[in-house]
């Protein structure tokens, strides 16, 4: 089974996100990383003890970890709830594109909040709601970027798309360094609630501002597609 | 505090909404549930009633009059939503807001990811901005709701008619024609939604045929077309 890796800072949504996985993707083994304070009460989770950094240094030590054992995981924020049927659908999706595409980067679901092309609210072809959805919503799309907000990743793929140890742009970073090495990003049929904004706030001036440094100092040829300068 | 009541019949969410009330509603606000088996919270005051009912709106209606023998208003909760850190606080401020204007409500619901019409996200106004758009921020009177998170009061409590698909469009029509206003709220929460009676939408439909047509033809007409 594909093991679910969670990093998280003051665990504010963690409880309703872990129930979730409890009922819906029992099955699924998680790796979790947070402080002692904040995570050592949970059970049946492999737990990683450490102080927050940033998204890409937190995650890249629990992905790191997961995949010494796992062939591929599936990244998830730590303020996301699953649905019935996300860590199934998202899976088969994944299967279905492996079929077709030797180098599949990330795979990510749909959310009610995230970049516009995983957004449920985008509707790039101008479908009419039909049973309170999209109907482009049921298809698998190609995409240039996935926010891992609940996204697979396979073992051979994360090797060239490690996180840079950022809040904003680590996933950017990641997807560019993949397309670079020749792999193509999904958005699977696959769908959660995201709450969104719980943990690095939504200060997006700020959060750029963080984020340039890093960008012009190790992916200088990012910086004018990420930042238009 | 404005109290919540939860009607499941199958409970295959129950445990993930009940988690996200433990987490974001106020430990004194009461929760009333009827469900086939006892629930409780560690923190907040469960009613706990046995479910025996045929049909939600059944349900929903002995829930409504179970709560209003102690309070005069509550928020009805479908089972298979999940709530947000502000969707209860929200609410509540945006009714607080509208009583304070001297409106006579009706209901007032929150948005969603899975509900008709404008309570819809994806049916949202003005700029899309990366993460929603921007009348979201925004309440929005309307003449139809889904009671899926619903803040409703006594004074003005219509009971729901005892069928599934069509029972909130028949009470919203009735909130109108007593002159009570509908409003969207800018409360967010998450809907599964199509948990309890499931995705075959024509024959939730046909469920709901037999009882329109012979209690309320006129609305018959208006979802069926010519009445059989």
């Amino acid at each position: 089974m594909i093991p679910i890796c969670i990093s998280t800072v003051h665990g504010k949504g963690l409880p309703v996100l872990l129930e979730s996985i409890k009922q819906y993707a029992p099955e699924a083994f998680v790796y979790l990383r947070g402080t002692e304070r904040v995570i050592s009460g949970y059970k049946n989770a492999r737990l990683i003890f450490g102080e927050p950094r940033n998204f890409g240094e937190d995650y890249n030590e629990v992905i790191d970890d997961a995949l010494k054992y796992a062939q591929a995981c599936i990244v998830c924020n730590d303020d996301v709830v699953l649905t019935p049927n996300s860590y199934q659908r998202l899976l088969e999706d994944v299967q279905v594109i492996r079929e077709l595409e030797v180098n599949v980067g990330w795979v990510g679901a749909r959310s009610d909040c995230a970049r516009p092309s995983q957004n449920i609210r985008y509707n790039p072809d101008g479908d009419p709601l039909h049973m309170n959805r999209f109907k482009s919503e049921q298809f698998i799309r190609e995409t240039d970027n996935v926010s891992p907000i609940f996204a697979y990743i396979s073992r051979d793929a994360w090797h060239h798309g490690r996180f840079g140890p950022l809040n904003w742009y680590s996933d950017d970073v990641s997807c560019a360094d993949l397309t670079n090495q020749g792999y193509r990003h999904f958005v699977s049929s696959a769908y959660v609630h995201h709450v969104g904004s719980q943990t690095i706030g939504d200060n997006g001036q700020q959060l750029v501002a963080e984020a340039l440094p890093w960008i012009k100092e190790n992916r200088p040829q990012y910086v004018e597609h990420f930042f238009g300068t | 505090m404005t109290p919540i009541g939860i009607c499941s019949k199958n409970e295959k969410c129950l445990p993930v909404l009940l988690k996200s009330i433990e987490l974001y509603v106020p430990e004194d606000v009461e929760i009333f549930i009827t469900s086939p088996s006892i629930q409780s919270l560690p923190k907040h005051k469960v009613h706990h009633f046995v479910h025996t009912y045929e049909t939600g709106g059944a349900a929903h209606n002995f829930m409504a009059h179970k709560i209003f023998e102690t309070h005069d208003s509550f928020v009805s909760i479908d089972d298979d939503v999940v709530l947000n850190p502000s969707t209860y606080s929200v609410l509540i401020d945006d009714v607080n807001q509208l009583k304070s204007m001297g409106i006579k409500l009706g209901i007032v619901a929150g948005r969603t990811n899975y509900a008709k019409g404008f309570q819809n996200i994806r049916t949202g106004e003005g700029k899309l901005y990366s993460l929603g758009y921007e009348s979201e921020s925004q309440i929005v009177e309307t003449d139809y709701l889904a009671g899926i998170v619903a803040w409703c009061q006594k004074s003005t409590w219509i009971d729901i008619a005892p069928i599934d698909w069509f029972s909130d469009d028949l009470q919203c029509n009735e909130f109108i024609k007593n002159d009570c206003r509908l409003f969207i709220s800018r409360a967010y929460f998450h809907h599964v939604g199509s948990q309890t009676f499931g995705t075959d939408f024509a024959k939730c439909k046909e469920n709901s045929e037999g009882w329109l047509r012979e209690n309320r033809p006129d609305m018959h007409e208006k979802y069926f077309g010519v009445s059989k």
